[in-house]
């Protein structure tokens, strides 16, 4: 049991923690995150609900690599989100592909809307490989796997659970009780 | 209050007590217990309900959180659950039935449990990366501890009027061993004491303190059995010593009268026959005596006549004792007045004054009585000669459980340190000289006097005149059948 002294504590250094990581500068946009950063927060906590299959991970870098396809939209924003985050005893590395092929070696791929036109065959190219695909508007229902969607001021997500099943990938239930389950054919 | 109801109320009252003391020990401990277990079942209910709802605050979606809140459904103790966001604003709630309105802002942010009138909160951290991302807050009511504890009342009520009937049942019956050997030492002594029959025994042979106090108590009785048989032999021989001690005296006292009544009659004889050659010497020989020898012949006559006095005077003494009295009510008024006639007329030549109170009664032998008063009255009389303004008073003083006479005169009186002599046979305080007597009147007053139990007692001062007192029964006691011929008897 934790006593009330040691919570209290530990709540007011948490506070500071997420103070300085996860809230904007004061003044940048006063009445919230922003959705990129809301999104680079999302993908950090992606990651935490995952599971890869055992041979799929890096043993030697012993790291978890989000990786980019396409125009960086974040800029630094994921850099700093990630920095020094752990998830299942790996640091967090963000890396930046041009290229699909280059892209199938990391565990979580933010792929850009610059990427929109392309994706049918990124999505081919990746094929079954355990990547947890991440995208915007349609996404999922095109055969990503998680699709960002902007409602009002929050951002939500869709999940092609069976994409996500198809790369061989587990997804955690709270992930998936949070998103909404789209498939292939959804319009 | 009996001793059996003492016995069994002191059982009732310890074996009550007891009760109610180890039933409070363990219902509190009990309830301490049910609100340990209480909180760590919330405790667990708020790890678990944090942990469902990490996904939730980590991606900021409330209502995925509310269903996760609502989960607790389940558990009907729970009133209500609340999870707070790390900024401590209320991020979802789940209210049955509305009982709880939680705030918008965690006012306490800190971890534990608090208990509350009617409720018990449960603060838990919700942990992502090892930092608390929120904080769970349960409200459960206290209705399984309220009922719990009820519930153990009920059954401590019921245990303690159960055991308080046993411990009554058991005692009423173990009482009996105690108080029932008790009642009957009791009931025997009272009989005892009632019927004075010493000779009962309390049945009953027990190796405990009653068995002895029934031995000490039987004992005892044999000592008064023993006691008692001695004293009724002492009190019997000294009945029978009495009787003899009586009868010898009586016998004695007899003998003594009728030597003195054979004595003085004998004496009579050669008195007369003294007094008779006398008077025959005298008369027949007159001329052949001188004046001197005529002188002592009319002294030896006077002599006799006054030794035959003496002697008359012992056998009216002596008669008194053997005279059977006649108790009536006398009126002794007038039978005082009858006697003052009598010496009045004898010694005309005197003035005396008789004062005699009016309507005195006593209870006696009116022939004995008139002799005392003619004893007293005369005495006075003779005494009172000298005196020009002889005064003689016959009266009652007031006195509760006799009569108290006196006959007063304003005479020659006496020394008072002489009193004791006044009233003993042939004891006089006057020379014969001055006033003639034999010295048997008073003797023969205490005499008569004593005969009717009473006492008789005189003051006087010299020259100032005497008092003599008797008493006499006042309700006639001195009867017939009380009364022997013994005489003398002290009263």
């Amino acid at each position: 049991m934790v006593t009330r002294g040691q919570g209290a504590l530990r709540t007011l250094m948490v506070l500071g923690c997420l103070m300085s990581s996860l809230c904007p500068a004061a003044g940048e946009e006063p009445e919230g995150l922003s959705e990129n950063k809301i999104k680079a927060v999302y993908l950090y906590y992606f990651a935490t609900f995952m599971d890869w299959p055992p041979g799929s991970l890096d043993n030697d870098s012993h790291e978890i690599v989000i990786g980019i396809l396409g125009e960086d939209p974040f800029g630094s924003i994921l850099d700093d989100t990630v920095r020094g985050k752990m998830v299942q005893r790996r640091s967090l590395t963000v890396k930046r592909f041009q290229s699909v092929q280059e892209a199938r070696q990391s565990q979580i791929l933010f792929i850009s809307p610059s990427e929109q036109d392309q994706l049918v065959h990124i999505l081919k190219v990746l094929g079954d490989a355990p990547v947890l695909t991440v995208g915007d508007g349609r996404f999922a229902a095109l055969g990503g796997q998680i699709a960002f969607q902007r409602e009002e001021k929050r951002v939500r997500f869709e999940i092609n659970a069976e994409a996500v099943k198809r790369a061989g990938l587990k997804m955690s239930a709270q992930l998936l009780k949070l998103g909404r389950i789209v498939g292939d054919s959804s319009p | 209050m009996s001793v059996r109801t003492r016995l069994i109320l002191g059982s009732v009252i310890s074996s009550g007590t007891a009760l109610v003391i180890v039933g409070s020990v363990i219902a509190s401990y009990e309830l301490a217990q049910l609100r340990r277990g209480l909180v760590s079942r919330m405790s667990v209910q708020a790890e678990v309900v944090g942990t469902n709802s990490l996904s939730a605050i980590l991606f900021n979606d409330s209502g995925s959180a509310g269903k996760t809140l609502s989960a607790l459904e389940a558990d009907t103790h729970v009133t209500g659950v609340a999870l707070y966001g790390d900024d401590g604003q209320l991020f979802a709630s789940y209210s049955r039935d509305l009982q709880e309105s939680f705030e918008p802002v965690l006012a306490d942010a800190a971890v534990g449990h608090d208990f509350q009138a009617d409720r018990l909160l449960v603060r838990r951290a919700v942990m992502f990366d090892e930092k608390p991302v929120g904080t769970v807050l349960i409200v459960s009511d206290l209705l399984e501890i309220s009922e719990a504890r009820s519930r153990s009342v009920t059954v401590l009520v019921v245990l303690l009027l159960a055991s308080l009937l046993v411990a009554l049942v058991i005692w009423s019956w173990l009482q009996r061993d105690i108080s029932k050997p008790l009642l009957d030492l009791a009931q025997t002594a009272q009989r005892v004491s009632q019927l004075k029959d010493f000779s009962t025994r309390v049945p009953g042979d027990r190796p405990d303190e009653i068995g002895e106090l029934i031995h000490a108590f039987n004992e005892m009785l044999d000592e008064i059995n023993i006691q008692q048989t001695e004293l009724k032999s002492a009190h019997d021989g000294l009945e029978q010593r009495v009787e003899q001690r009586t009868a010898q005296l009586k016998s004695a006292n007899d003998e003594i009268e009728a030597f003195s009544y054979s004595v003085s009659h004998d004496l009579r004889a050669p008195l007369r026959s003294i007094d008779g050659f006398s008077q025959a010497l005298l008369e027949d020989y007159q001329e052949r005596l001188d004046d001197t020898g005529q002188d002592y012949l009319r002294r030896i006559r006077a002599g006799c006549q006054r030794m035959g006095m003496l002697i008359d005077d012992l056998l009216g003494l002596a008669r008194l004792t053997r005279q059977e009295m006649r108790c009536e009510t006398v009126d002794v008024s007038d039978l005082a007045a009858h006697v003052a006639e009598e010496l009045k007329s004898r010694d005309s030549g005197r003035q005396v004054e008789f004062r005699i109170q009016s309507g005195l009664v006593a209870q006696a032998d009116a022939a004995l009585l008139r002799i005392a008063l003619e004893n007293l009255l005369g005495n006075a009389s003779k005494f009172t000669r000298d005196r020009p303004d002889a005064r003689i008073e016959v009266g009652s003083m007031p006195s509760d459980k006799e009569m108290v006479f006196y006959v007063k005169d304003n005479g020659a009186g006496f020394d008072m340190s002489y009193a004791n002599k006044l009233f003993g046979a042939f004891q006089r305080l006057h020379s014969q000289k001055e006033f003639e007597g034999t010295g048997v009147g008073l003797a023969t007053v205490q005499r008569i006097i004593r005969r009717h139990e009473g006492r008789v007692w005189a003051e006087g001062r010299l020259g100032q005149g005497a008092s003599f007192y008797f008493t006499l029964q006042r309700d006639g006691r001195a009867n017939e059948e009380k009364d022997h011929p013994t005489g003398g008897r002290q009263p």
